[in-house]
């Protein structure tokens, strides 16, 4: 077993020798965004899908709506244990390549796949489920090689870096679509043909220009799933998975943040999709600075000042009736908060995993949270219920500040324990 | 980017094939610029809307457009390929397979009563929006209003002042791509919303229904205009409501109901039953329901049917489905005995949304 070693022994593990203090603009590895660019036509080939997937559904395929009741826990479990499975795989064998462009394949595969379901009675449920689980699998050793390509004290803005590419892949993907069926009105499956051909090129630029990283040395035996599981008895990982996880249970999905909004304002339902456009804008902005004021700051820190933003979004949640600005300043704070604390939460895990667990860990962390994510829309939905929108949002509120001051205290931020 | 290129990564640097690797990458892009550039070209060319109209038009003089309003006749929406394809095309009653006359609307659901319509469209964009119109006995556009979510059910009461309409929200649920419903109550003259049926107080057996996962479709009005039934979903089970919009109130009658359409003779309730709860593809048949003994029978339809019904009278019932084994977005509208007799037989080609005026005064 490993020994449980200090985050700096852990860190040992770059072949490079230390660098000299970094600056800005300097050093981003090849391998972070080639895998950026992965991320980047990835994310327009399936955010293009999802803004016409609503209307295709309906009116192509003749669908029923409340048929997408089907993604519940089950399906969400289903998803985490492939998550966790395909980390275990991935460091095994040192095959973080190889799974991510098994996960990035079925991707691809699935737009082939909803094309299909045009015209054979091929469930579109099953392949959107495919789809969910193609992203767990590759999720976990994509962001292992971003951290086993990355120097230590870099690991936040590389993150950024990969989180930039990503969202603005994101951001592009529904306005690619509109292009599409604006040359060629009610051509849904030629949006799904250049869906398919980006995920394509995207895993092109995975298959040949990102390099895995195999050292040599083996150490410290095999990656397995008990290995993964125990790797939750270690601190400081076990810290950060229960911080991870506590913060998911107080962290209200954004679609219920839009509803608040929805319903406390004159905002009409049918701009849904541009409140996930402000966010991801906002996002894209301040990943890498974020990424780097993490670096340079202190990684807990910048990740806890992320919930302190996300509790500043519920304040003006609770504000009577928003304003236009209100509106925007809350997808901005939604924004920053993603930029503090994704790609910061697995670069603040990467310095707590050992290197031959380093993508199941991940996954175990990720894993946690999107489950946890999901115990809180049920509980935030149950609350609604009895409470209504306010009581509910006052009550995430109120638990969100009693976390983020427990969570200073486990974290240490004064001693930089996660870099 | 240029100068991180560069003093990046040295292992990069010296991959010996990485040549042969841009030749192989530049080479891939090249094919999907031209694969994805000539299916775009292609599906231009395939773009529903262009070429020549499948079916008879009727010119300007070949029949009286106010006399074809003035007898019994429906209306429902275009699905045939061709120039007319999503207009809004009416047919009189006598002859429903013959000539159809085609309005300038084009609408993803319409209804018409009494000589006032609502039609319900969807405009595709980076945002998509959608929106309802209410037009006139003449087909020309009167008001236009905002929809929250994609059309799905629409009815107008039989004196023509109000509409009911049922939408998919998206974004709203637990994951992105769940869906909820927003069912509103619009008066015709204004297109001012009147209520939400979310809004309504709704009992089942007695106990107030607040759950936040409700949710409401599929409004049919009686023949006063007030009193309308519709269906409530909550905790996986689908329940018939009957209510009393003006009081904003409703409570459950009956359970597995869907889509309620409500006879002519005010007594029965044809509706789609939910016959399978598994996982894989929901199917739906026809039923018609005795509201007053309770009584249920299967119509002879015995493909999956998804779409609220219409009584063409008070003996036979109308509803679209997808034409079988087209990749097309074609749907035929067919008629059905309501009493579960007979077999289904083709009623409109290439309709969907059918709506029948029978001009009873």
């Amino acid at each position: 077993m490993y020994p449980s070693v200090r985050p700096a022994g852990l860190l040992n593990d770059s072949p490079s020798p230390p660098v000299a203090p970094v600056t800005s603009g300097q050093r981003v590895p090849a391998n972070v965004v080639f895998l950026g660019l992965t991320s980047m036509f990835t994310d327009v080939s399936s955010e293009m899908v999802a803004s016409i997937l609503p209307v295709y559904l309906v009116f192509q395929l003749r669908f029923t709506p409340l048929e997408f009741g089907l993604f519940n826990g089950i399906y969400l479990a289903v998803a985490g244990l492939m998550t966790v499975a395909g980390g275990v795989i991935a460091d095994r064998r040192r095959r973080y390549k190889e799974v991510a462009e098994v996960g990035y394949g079925i991707s691809a595969a699935c737009k082939v796949g909803l094309l299909a379901a045009r015209n054979a009675p091929l469930p579109a449920s099953g392949v959107l489920f495919a789809d969910r689980v193609g992203k767990g699998v590759r999720s976990a050793p994509r962001d292992a090689l971003i951290s086993l390509s990355s120097e230590p004290e870099r690991l936040g803005t590389n993150f950024g870096v990969h989180r930039a590419f990503d969202t603005a892949g994101a951001v592009a993907g529904p306005i690619v679509a509109f292009l599409i069926l604006r040359a060629a009105p009610d051509a849904y499956d030629a949006v799904f043909v250049v869906s398919f051909l980006l995920a394509l090129i995207g895993l092109c630029v995975l298959v040949l220009f990102v390099q895995n990283k195999r050292d040599s040395a083996e150490r410290h035996g095999v990656a397995t799933w008990r290995g993964a599981m125990r790797l939750l008895s270690h601190e400081p990982f076990r810290t950060l998975v229960a911080v991870g996880t506590l913060f998911g249970l107080f962290t209200i999905a954004d679609a219920f943040l839009y509803l608040t909004l929805e319903q406390k304002s004159s905002f009409p339902t049918a701009y849904f999709p541009l409140l996930y456009v402000g966010t991801a804008i906002s996002y894209l902005v301040l990943a890498i600075p974020m990424g780097n004021a993490a670096d340079r700051l202190g990684r807990s820190r910048v990740f806890l000042v992320g919930y302190v933003l996300l509790l500043g979004a519920y304040l003006l949640l609770l504000v009577p009736s928003p304003s236009r600005l209100d509106v925007l300043v809350l997808l901005a704070l939604l924004g920053a908060f993603y930029a503090c604390t994704d790609g910061v939460l697995v670069a603040m895990a990467s310095t707590a995993i050992p290197r031959e667990k380093r993508t199941s860990g991940i996954a175990v962390l990720t894993s946690a949270a999107a489950i946890s994510g999901f115990a809180a829309s049920l509980g935030f939905g149950t609350m609604w219920t009895w409470w209504g929108p306010t009581t509910t949002v006052k009550a995430f509120a109120v638990a969100l500040t009693c976390m983020i001051a427990y969570a200073a205290g486990w974290l240490q931020i004064r001693t930089r324990r996660y870099g | 980017m240029s100068d991180r290129r560069a003093t990046q990564d040295s292992e990069a640097a010296t991959d010996p094939r990485l040549g042969l690797k841009i030749a192989v990458f530049a080479a891939l892009v090249v094919v999907c610029v031209v694969a994805g550039g000539a299916y775009l070209a292609h599906a231009r060319g395939e773009d529903p809307h262009n070429g020549k109209p499948t079916e008879p038009v009727l010119g300007a003089g070949a029949v009286d457009f106010p006399t074809l309003m003035a007898t019994p006749h429906a209306v429902f929406r275009n699905t045939d390929l061709g120039a007319n394809y999503g207009k809004v095309e009416v047919v009189p009653l006598s002859a429903p397979a013959g000539p159809r006359a085609v309005t300038p609307l084009a609408c993803d659901r319409v209804a018409m009563e009494r000589d006032i319509g609502v039609c319900l469209t969807t405009h595709q964009g980076v945002v998509t929006t959608y929106t309802g119109e209410i037009f006139d006995k003449d087909f020309r556009v009167v008001h236009t209003f905002a929809l929250p979510g994609l059309p799905s059910r629409l009815r107008i009461s039989p004196d023509g002042k109000y509409a009911s309409m049922t939408t998919f929200v998206h974004g709203d649920s637990y994951t992105s791509i769940g869906f909820s419903t927003r069912t509103l109550f619009i008066d015709t003259e204004t297109s001012r919303v009147l209520d939400n049926l979310e809004s309504f107080h709704v009992t089942d057996n007695g106990n107030t229904v607040n759950a936040v996962s409700r949710n409401y479709w599929g409004v049919t009005f009686a023949n006063d205009s007030n009193t309308f039934y519709a269906t409530l979903a909550v905790n996986g089970n689908t329940h018939l409501i009957q209510g009393d919009r003006q009081h904003h109130e409703a409570h459950t009658i009956a359970t597995n109901v869907e889509c309620p359409a409500l006879s002519p003779d005010q007594v029965h309730v044809a509706y789609k039953k939910r016959v399978n709860n598994g996982i894989g593809a929901v199917k739906w048949r026809l039923h018609v329901l005795d509201l007053r003994t309770g009584s249920d029978v299967a119509l002879a339809e015995t493909r999956s049917v998804d779409d609220q019904a219409e009584w063409l009278d008070a003996k036979t019932i109308l509803y679209s489905v997808p034409r079988a084994l087209t990749s097309t977005p074609a749907t035929d509208t067919y008629s059905v005995p309501a009493d579960g007799s007979g077999t289904p037989s083709i009623f409109v080609r290439g309709a969907w949304s059918p709506g029948v005026d029978q001009h009873r005064s």
